[in-house]
C-alpha cells in the first residue's frame, strides 16, 4: 500500500528490562535493547560493568530475577534445540575441552548438529592454519579462540553472541581474530552481538554500540551518532573552581570535572538549556570541544556515575 | 549421534578415577582368588563366598568413595573448566545431557564393581577353588549394595551442580544419601522394601538435579 513503512522485521535480538541482582545488588538493572538482524553489535563496558551477566541471560546461561529476553524472535526461557541450532554462543575465555585435540573437539561436536557444514568448518581451519592433532591446552590463547570461531560457526547459526572473545589476546591477534570473524560470519547477513571493554575493537568493526555502566545500559546507537552527539562545554573562570562551582544535574549531562579554574561538563546532544545553564555560573569564557570516540567511551564510563540514560529511548523510531 | 559423542567424552575424562577404581577391585578380587599382587593380602580365599568383610563392608565402602569421585569429578571438571557453558548451549536439553552423562557414570561405577566380583563368583563356584560352599543368593547383598550406591553417586552429582553455596548446606544432598545408604545397605531383612526405598531416594535425587538444572545459574 502506497505510504504505508514495510512490516518491522523481527530482531535478532530484544532485551526487556533484564534485571539480575546478587547479593541483593543490582549487577544488571532493567536493560533493554533491540540488536536489528544483519547488524555487528558491539556491547562495550569496564569490567563489572555488568556485560557479561547480560550476555549469559540472553543464552539463557543466567535467569533473569526480571524481564525477558528474545532471540530470532523466541523467549530465551523457551529456547528448544531448533532454535539453539540457530545461535551461536562463545562464552568468555574460549571454554574447551583442553585435554581434546582440535579433531577431537569436532568429532564431539559435530553430532549435536544437523547443519553442520564440514566444509565452512575445514575452510576456517585452514585459514587459521591451525593444527588438528594438537591438543587444545597446548594451543596459544590466539587459536583456542580461532577453534572456538570455527566450531561455533560450523553450524553456520544466524545469530553469533561472543562474551569478550578477545580478552587475554594480544593486539595483532585480536585484530586478526575480529577481522576474520567479521568476514566469515557476516558476509551472508548474519547478526553478530560481541561483548568487550576494548573500544579500538568495536569500533573497527561494529555498527551499532551499547554501552554499560554500573549495570545500566546508558548508550545504545549507532556509533557515528554516539561520536557525533557527545560533547564536552569547558568553563573557564576566574578563579579556582575546587567544587565550589557545580553544574546542575540535568537530563543529557553524562559528568562534570573541575580543573583548576575550569569546569568541564560532558554532555551529550548539547542544546540552549545546557548553554543557558553554563552562563548563569558566569565563567570568564565558555568553549565547546567535540570529542572522539575513545574520550567518549572513558568520559562516559569513567565520570559521574549518575548519568543519564540517553539514546536507548529513540530506539522504536529506529526499528523501522 | 550427540549422546555417543558425549559417552565417548565422559568415558575418557573419567579414564584415570576409572583405572585406579578398576585396580584397586582388581587388588581384592585377585586376593579374595588367593593372588596376592604385592603381597598386600588385603583378602583371603578362605573367606565364604560374598559372605565376609571384604564383599560385605570394604568393597561397597570402597565404591561409595568410587561414587563420590565420579559424581564430584563429572560435575567439577565442568565447573572449573568453564565448559558447562559451552556444554548447554548444545542444541540438546539440559536434561538429557545430564541423563546420558549419568547413565555413564553409573555404567562406569557398576561396571567397576560389578563385572570382577562376577568372574570372582564364577572362580569361586567352580569346586574345589574355596573351602566353603559359594551360594548364590549370597551375592544378593552385594548387588544390592552396588545398586544402592547409586544414592551416593546421584547426591555427589547433585552436589556439584550447586555452586555458590556454603560447602555445608552444599553437601547435604551427600550426607542424606551416605546416612541412606548406611540404613539400607546394612540390613539383610525387608529386601524388597529397601530396593523400592533406594529407587525413591534415586528419584528424589533425580528431581533435585532437574530442578538444579532449570533453575541454577551458570556463570
Amino acid at each position: 500500500m502506497i505510504g504505508e513503512s514495510p512490516p518491522n522485521p523481527v530482531p535478532a535480538v530484544e532485551a526487556i528490562g533484564l534485571t539480575k541482582f546478587y547479593d541483593g545488588r543490582p549487577v544488571v538493572n532493567q536493560v533493554s535493547f533491540q540488536i536489528p538482524t544483519g547488524c555487528v553489535y558491539g556491547f562495550l563496558g569496564c569490567n563489572g560493568a555488568g556485560k557479561s551477566t547480560t550476555t549469559k541471560m540472553l543464552t539463557g546461561m543466567v535467569i533473569p530475577d526480571a524481564g525477558s529476553a528474545r532471540l530470532l524472535g523466541h523467549e530465551v526461557s523457551e529456547f528448544n534445540a531448533e532454535i539453539r541450532e540457530r545461535i551461536a554462543y562463545i562464552a568468555e575465555g574460549h571454554p574447551l575441552y583442553s585435554w581434546m585435540t582440535i579433531k577431537e573437539a569436532v568429532r564431539f561436536t559435530r553430532p549435536f548438529y544437523k547443519r553442520w557444514n564440514d566444509r565452512l568448518l575445514e575452510q576456517v581451519l585452514d585459514h587459521f592454519e591451525l593444527p588438528m592433532k594438537r591438543k587444545i591446552r597446548r594451543l596459544s590463547k590466539g587459536q583456542q579462540a580461532q577453534v572456538s570461531l570455527a566450531l561455533a560457526i560450523a553450524p553456520q547459526p544466524e545469530l553469533l553472541i561472543m562474551d569478550d572473545p578477545t580478552l587475554g589476546l594480544d593486539t595483532v591477534v585480536r585484530r586478526e581474530f575480529l577481522e576474520s570473524m567479521i568476514q566469515i560470519i557476516q558476509r551472508q547477513g548474519r547478526t553478530i552481538m560481541f561483548s568487550s571493554h576494548i573500544l579500538g575493537d568495536v569500533e573497527r568493526v561494529a555498527d551499532r554500540i551499547g554501552i554499560m555502566v554500573d549495570g545500566v545500559l546508558r548508550v545504545d546507537c549507532a556509533i557515528d551518532e554516539f561520536k557525533q552527539n557527545i560533547g564536552k562545554m569547558v568553563l573557564e573562570f576566574d578563579r579556582p573552581v575546587n567544587g565550589s562551582t557545580s553544574f546542575p544535574n540535568v537530563p543529557g549531562v553524562v559528568g562534570t570535572r573541575s580543573i583548576l579554574n575550569q569546569l568541564e561538563v560532558i554532555v551529550v546532544n548539547i542544546n540552549d538549556e545546557h548553554r543557558r545553564l553554563a552562563e548563569e555560573l558566569k565563567p570568564r569564557q565558555i568553549e565547546v570541544q567535540s570529542m572522539n570516540l575513545e574520550d567518549s567511551f572513558l568520559e562516559y564510563t569513567r565520570t559521574n556515575r549518575k548519568s543519564v540514560p540517553v539514546f536507548v529511548d529513540q530506539l522504536p523510531a529506529e526499528k523501522v | 549421534m550427540w549422546s555417543l559423542a558425549l559417552i565417548r567424552k565422559e568415558f575418557w575424562q573419567l579414564l584415570p578415577l576409572q583405572i585406579v577404581g578398576l585396580g584397586l577391585m582388581m587388588l581384592y578380587v585377585f586376593s579374595l582368588c588367593g593372588f596376592q599382587p604385592l603381597n598386600l593380602s588385603v583378602a583371603y580365599p578362605t573367606d565364604i563366598p560374598f559372605f565376609n568383610y571384604t564383599t560385605a563392608n570394604t568393597i561397597p565402602i570402597l565404591g561409595g568413595c568410587l561414587a563420590i569421585l565420579l559424581g564430584f569429578w563429572q560435575t567439577l571438571s565442568e565447573s572449573y573448566r568453564g565448559t558447562w557453558l559451552f556444554l548447554w548451549h548444545r542444541p540438546v536439553s539440559r536434561m538429557h545431557i545430564t541423563i546420558v552423562k549419568l547413565l555413564t557414570g553409573l555404567g562406569i561405577l557398576w561396571g567397576i564393581l560389578v563385572l570382577p566380583m562376577l568372574v570372582y563368583a564364577w572362580w569361586a563356584s567352580i569346586p574345589g577353588n574355596v573351602p566353603a560352599p559359594m551360594l548364590w543368593e549370597n551375592t544378593a547383598m552385594y548387588w544390592k549394595s552396588c545398586f544402592g550406591l547409586s544414592m551416593v553417586y546421584l547426591s555427589s552429582f547433585l552436589c556439584g551442580l550447586r555452586q555458590a553455596r556454603w560447602h555445608g548446606s552444599r553437601l547435604l544432598p551427600l550426607i542424606v544419601a551416605v546416612a541412606a545408604a548406611f540404613t539400607l545397605l546394612s540390613t539383610e531383612y525387608l529386601y524388597t522394601a529397601t530396593l523400592v526405598l533406594i529407587v525413591v531416594i534415586d528419584c528424589l535425587f533425580l528431581a533435585a538435579i532437574h530442578y538444579q538444572l532449570t533453575h541454577e545459574d551458570f556463570s
